[in-house]
């Protein structure tokens, strides 16, 4: 009779783990890639969520 | 059945605070291809025979733990660099970017090592990288092989430390060879290698039995590198015939950190004679020459060796 499946979680990490991946911005733990949260980037900060989504623009025959 | 494929192998690393004291947890993982670590426990021959007329089983003797591996070269994981070499200065470039100056001092950091073998998990204490060889070849990743020497072992221990991996490996399609000052595009692959020349010596000692009691260099250590070229270097053979010596810069360059800071490696030998390889027998193939050097210690700068590493890690000595 095969186990029941449960669903894996992400490893808590230790603090030298926290520390590395702040650094590092992203590891791989145990496997699994974990990604910063605030992951800096050379591009600038991440550009905010727009409040609203805009509706497309047809574009016209030319 | 226990699946003993050697695929989740690993070696990890971290400076010890004691000697004699190993860490409990490492955490500088090594992103091998392959790993060792064997404590290659000594057999001490019985002299008599005792009246059997054969010979009689060895008693346990000392021990010589080693290990070894071969791993990426991560532009994060510039450790066993300041491992081997002793010495790390670290400034701050910018706001990410990290510089870190590696230099030769006169005692390596002491090290508590573990590896998982697949079958088992091994630990040892007080281990000193005793030789580094850096590789590289276009179109492929960065390499570095490991020897390290230890004082203590032990075999099928329980470990806590949870592989934790860097994931910028140095590509070798953006890196220079640079020559006497000018960059030599050439040069189709290459190593450079420290040997800390690191022997282990019995002395005498009430404390433990049969650990390998002392690791002391026994000579100075050697740096050599080792570079292949395309074509046959002309130019160089005539450095070499007047036994004039040039510095030998190899930079590996990895991605953006922040504004013009790129993570790199890059390598220094300020004064490099060539030691020969050149020689080539002469038939109706391309000829091409393959160069090895020593390197030297340079008056001007007052060093052999200089390994600058730029990334974002804030210390390797942590």
């Amino acid at each position: 009779m095969s186990k029941p499946r449960t669903k894996t979680e992400a490893p808590a990490l230790e603090t030298w783990q926290q520390e590395l991946l702040a650094q590092t911005g992203e590891l791989i733990i145990a496997g699994r890639l974990v990604t910063a949260p605030d992951r800096w980037s050379p591009a600038g900060p991440a550009p905010a969520e727009p409040a609203e989504e805009t509706a497309p623009t047809e574009r016209g025959e030319s | 059945m226990t699946d003993l494929l050697g695929n989740e192998h690993w070696l990890g690393a971290k400076l010890q605070a004691v000697a004699g004291t190993p860490e409990t947890a490492v955490t500088v993982f090594l992103p091998t291809t392959k790993i060792k670590m064997d404590g290659n426990r000594d057999r001490i021959e019985r002299k008599a025979k005792l009246a059997t007329r054969y010979q009689l089983p060895g008693l346990p003797g000392n021990w010589h733990p080693t290990a070894s591996c071969d791993c990426e070269l991560h532009a994060s994981q510039a450790h066993p660099f300041y491992w081997a070499l002793g010495a790390v200065v670290t400034t701050a470039p910018g706001t990410t970017a990290k510089l870190h100056t590696i230099t030769e001092a006169d005692a390596p950091p002491r090290l508590t090592l573990e590896a998982n073998k697949v079958f088992q998990k091994d630990r040892q204490a007080d281990a000193y990288l005793g030789k580094l060889e850096l590789g590289f070849k276009p179109g492929e990743i960065a390499t570095l092989g490991l020897e390290f020497m230890a004082v203590s072992h032990d075999d099928d221990v329980t470990v806590t430390s949870t592989p934790t991996y860097t994931a910028d490996p140095l590509v070798c399609s953006k890196a220079s060879v640079s020559i006497g000052g000018v960059k030599d595009y050439t040069v189709e692959g290459g190593s450079i290698a420290y040997n800390g020349n690191l022997e282990e010596k019995r002395g005498l000692t009430d404390l433990t039995q049969f650990l390998a009691s002392t690791l002391r260099r026994k000579d100075n250590a050697e740096i050599t590198a080792k570079l292949d070229f395309l074509d046959f270097p002309k130019a160089y053979l005539a450095d070499m015939q007047a036994a004039e010596n040039f510095a030998l810069v190899v930079e590996l360059t990895g991605a953006l950190i922040e504004s013009t800071y790129y993570k790199f490696v890059r390598v220094t030998l300020p004064a490099c004679q060539f030691t020969g390889g050149l020689d080539e027998e002469i038939s109706e193939g391309l000829i091409t020459g393959s160069a090895e050097i020593t390197a030297y210690y340079d008056t001007v700068t007052g060093r052999r060796i200089l390994i600058e590493v730029q990334n974002t890690i804030a210390s390797l000595t942590a």
